[in-house]
């Protein structure tokens, strides 16, 4: 169930047994591991989509764990959930690109520090292999012909990030878990046996509350007095090249990070683009998403050093993320000090994506540990069938899809080849599209290189008919985003 | 099916291309458009109210709108979409006109922050005819493109404000919604919607983009040479389309 506006004449009090606030990757995650139980369990999310704040701006790599800290938190969820990504990803109807990542070594410095994370991987149980000069050169021939040699970690990928946090929310609701949108948590108490949470829309009560609310995890443990943690805004641009302006490249290609400076990096995203960045600017700013003319001239520049003939003369687009920086390095998992039952999810990085499916089985984990009851369905959650698509069809699937609705048959954005029947699903999916981004996340539309010059207008159009409402009423994104006047 | 001459696209470039082709005795002339109205462009911003085809009808062309070309391969066998289905077809010889396109936000990397009110001209306009509602009140137009008075003179009929017409912008400032620019100068101007109007620059969406190099392939108007006035896209698609003509009539004899 998916509520955006409560219902009218004053609703009654709600009760889950667990209410998570913060649609994010992580959040979503753990609603998804939550909803394999015989529970009643809610997302709250401040935004009028899943995965619009951090989750919508990162570099879309589902890591090994080769170079996170060894024995962390972070390094046990990340490589416990990378052994089952491409099983997750197959589950959910999520793209996966699994080109693996190479790390390279320009001068003496990054040499010495390719051989401490060749140990760090070996510690963490990563499979890498270590690659001379010769055989970097002869394997990926547009890499910067100074190289001295690279490490080959081939469990490294890209992955649809929109889509996956999209899918966990799917599987949840289908399973039962409801979702509220637009709407963001403005006081929590305890009560009893629960917890009473006051949102902008309504109040709520849960039995355990899980605070997955991201760059504002802090703020949401102040509401029960707990302040043992803090996060930091760090943010990261990058910028979107399309493939035809730049050489084949066809492998995540890292920078060896030294004390000097952590480098950007390349990513041939799972949706076909090339990903460039991120930058890391600590900000104390958590809504400071702008790009800058600094950024891009950074991002330009360390990426030459890895690929010198890529030139990023006519980018598609560039954009910002704010990662969530926990005081305490580590991630920061555990019951919140003096109230018990909510459980923290904070601090998480840039890593959630990554870790997600081992956090939200982690966190049932320390849910139980508090004394949540836990019952498994008696069948196990279906396989989640992606949206029909017509790009990539075949004449057969078309003609069942346009028998159905003859919208399939139109198509909207023809940089992406999205048909009017296509948004038209989506906007009434089981976690609807309400918005243009939402939109966009779910089917690239107006992603492309137009970047929705021409597809705008009709698609304002269409939703505007799906919502039942006036094109008004659609939004870019949240409230005040209005597309017309 | 085969087509002696595929048109893709029912602006001034495609419908001149249609006619041209027609009249160079091409036999099958299929004319296509992804809207559900000839015009291109400029009916679909609303800068021309009404396209005439009378002559492409005179000439036996009924133009397929709503239909798309979504693959083409070696050989010209096409892949056409509308709402009857996936069809397949083979064309002698294709003429793609399929418009131009300005620079976007990205294009430019034009830094700041990502807010709403952010638009191409193209996307303006569309917005504007799309629904009959503006898509700002106070009105910064940035670029020296053709469209870029159009697009000021019309946002104005509808009732907004034109804040500044300049040659550029420098930063992009306002969440959720865009609240100022600055300008290159440094000086900041208020408004609710940026437009980006530079030249029209020569383009094929993603899906066309290897079609230019296919023998029998013919690039016309916008999409061929960027920023051209009507009579110039009209030329320039009817040489294209006795071109394509010549072209089909050369396969015919051949096989």
């Amino acid at each position: 169930m998916i509520h955006g506006q409560p219902a009218a004449g004053g609703p009654p009090l709600e009760i889950y047994d667990v209410l998570v606030i913060g649609g994010g990757v992580v959040g979503c995650a753990v609603l998804w591991a939550l909803a394999h139980y015989d529970l009643r369990p809610a997302l709250v999310e401040a935004e009028s989509d899943v995965g619009q704040g951090i989750s919508r701006a990162n570099t879309a790599i589902a890591h090994t764990g080769f170079d996170a800290p060894p024995g962390s938190l972070e390094a046990r969820l990340v490589t416990s959930a990378h052994r089952r990504f491409a099983d997750l990803c197959a589950d959910l109807g999520v793209a996966l690109r699994p080109t693996g990542a190479l790390m390279l070594a320009l001068d003496d410095e990054e040499l010495r520090q390719l051989d401490a994370y060749e140990q760090r991987a070996a510690l963490n149980g990563t499979l890498v292999e270590r690659l001379p000069h010769e055989a970097v050169r002869a394997r990926w021939p547009y890499v910067n012909p100074a190289v001295l040699g690279g490490l080959r970690i081939p469990g490294e990928a890209s992955v649809d990030s929109f889509g996956l946090t999209i899918a966990y929310a799917e599987v949840a609701v289908r399973a039962g878990a409801t979702i509220l949108l637009d709407e963001r948590v403005t006081a929590i108490e305890p009560r009893g046996e629960a917890l009473l949470i006051t949102t902008t829309l309504r109040r709520l009560a849960a039995r355990y509350v899980v605070n997955a609310a991201g760059l504002q995890a802090d703020t949401i443990a102040r509401m029960v007095g707990d302040d043992s943690f803090a996060i930091a805004p760090r943010k990261g641009q990058l910028c979107v090249v399309a493939p035809a302006d730049a050489p084949p490249i066809d492998s995540i290609l890292l920078p060896t990070p030294t004390a000097r400076t952590k480098g950007v990096l390349i990513a041939p995203a799972a949706h076909g683009n090339l990903l460039l960045g991120p930058t890391a600017e600590d900000t104390n700013d958590r809504a400071d998403w702008a790009t800058t003319a600094g950024g891009l001239a950074g991002i330009r520049e360390g990426v030459r050093r890895l690929v010198p003939a890529l030139d990023i003369r006519q980018p598609v687009a560039q954009y910002a993320g704010v990662r969530s920086v926990g005081s305490e390095g580590d991630y920061i998992i555990r019951p919140a000090a003096g109230c018990p039952r909510m459980v923290h999810v904070a601090g998480i990085r840039s890593t959630g994506l990554s870790a997600s499916p081992a956090i939200g089985e982690y966190v049932v984990e320390v849910l139980r540990d508090q004394g949540l009851a836990l019952a498994r369905h008696g069948t196990p959650l279906p396989r989640r069938n992606p949206p029909a698509r017509v790009a990539g069809a075949d004449d057969a699937s078309i003609a069942d899809l346009v028998a159905r609705d003859r919208s399939y048959g139109e198509i909207v954005c023809l940089c992406e080849m999205v048909t009017a029947g296509e948004v038209r699903a989506a906007a009434h999916g089981p976690v609807p599209a309400r918005t243009l981004d939402a939109l966009k996340r779910r089917l690239w539309v107006a992603a492309g290189a137009c970047q929705g010059a021409q597809c705008i207008a009709r698609l304002t159009a269409l939703l505007a008919g799906e919502l039942e409402g006036d094109a008004a009423q659609v939004r870019k994104n949240v409230a005040g985003s209005e597309v017309v006047v | 099916v085969t087509y002696d001459v595929l048109v893709v696209g029912a602006g001034t470039a495609g419908c001149a291309a249609a006619l041209a082709a027609r009249r160079a005795s091409a036999g099958a002339v299929l004319l296509i458009d992804l809207a559900d109205r000839p015009g291109g462009a400029l009916a679909a911003m609303g800068l021309r109210t009404n396209q005439d085809i009378s002559a492409l009808a005179r000439a036996g062309i009924q133009p397929s709108f709503q239909t798309a070309l979504v693959e083409i391969a070696a050989g010209l066998r096409l892949r056409l979409l509308s709402s009857g289905g996936a069809q397949r077809a083979i064309a002698r010889a294709v003429v793609l006109a399929t418009g131009g396109r300005e620079a976007t936000r990205g294009n430019l990397a034009l830094p700041g922050s990502r807010p709403a009110g952010v638009l191409t001209a193209s996307a303006a306009l569309r917005l504007l005819t799309a629904t009959g509602r503006r898509p700002g009140n106070r009105v910064v137009v940035a670029g020296a493109g053709r469209w870029a008075r159009g697009v000021a003179e019309a946002l104005q009929r509808a009732g907004a404000a034109i804040a500044a017409i300049v040659p550029a912008v420098a930063r992009i400032e306002g969440w959720p919604r865009v609240t100022s620019v600055v300008l290159e100068d440094g000086r900041q101007r208020a408004c609710d919607l940026l437009v980006l109007a530079t030249a029209l620059h020569p383009w094929l969406p993603p899906a066309l983009a290897h079609a230019a190099a296919l023998p029998g392939v013919f690039v016309a108007g916008t999409a061929a040479r960027g920023e051209l006035d009507e009579r110039e896209a009209a030329a320039d698609g009817e040489a294209a389309g006795r071109k394509a003509a010549a072209w089909a009539m050369r396969d015919k004899l051949a096989r």
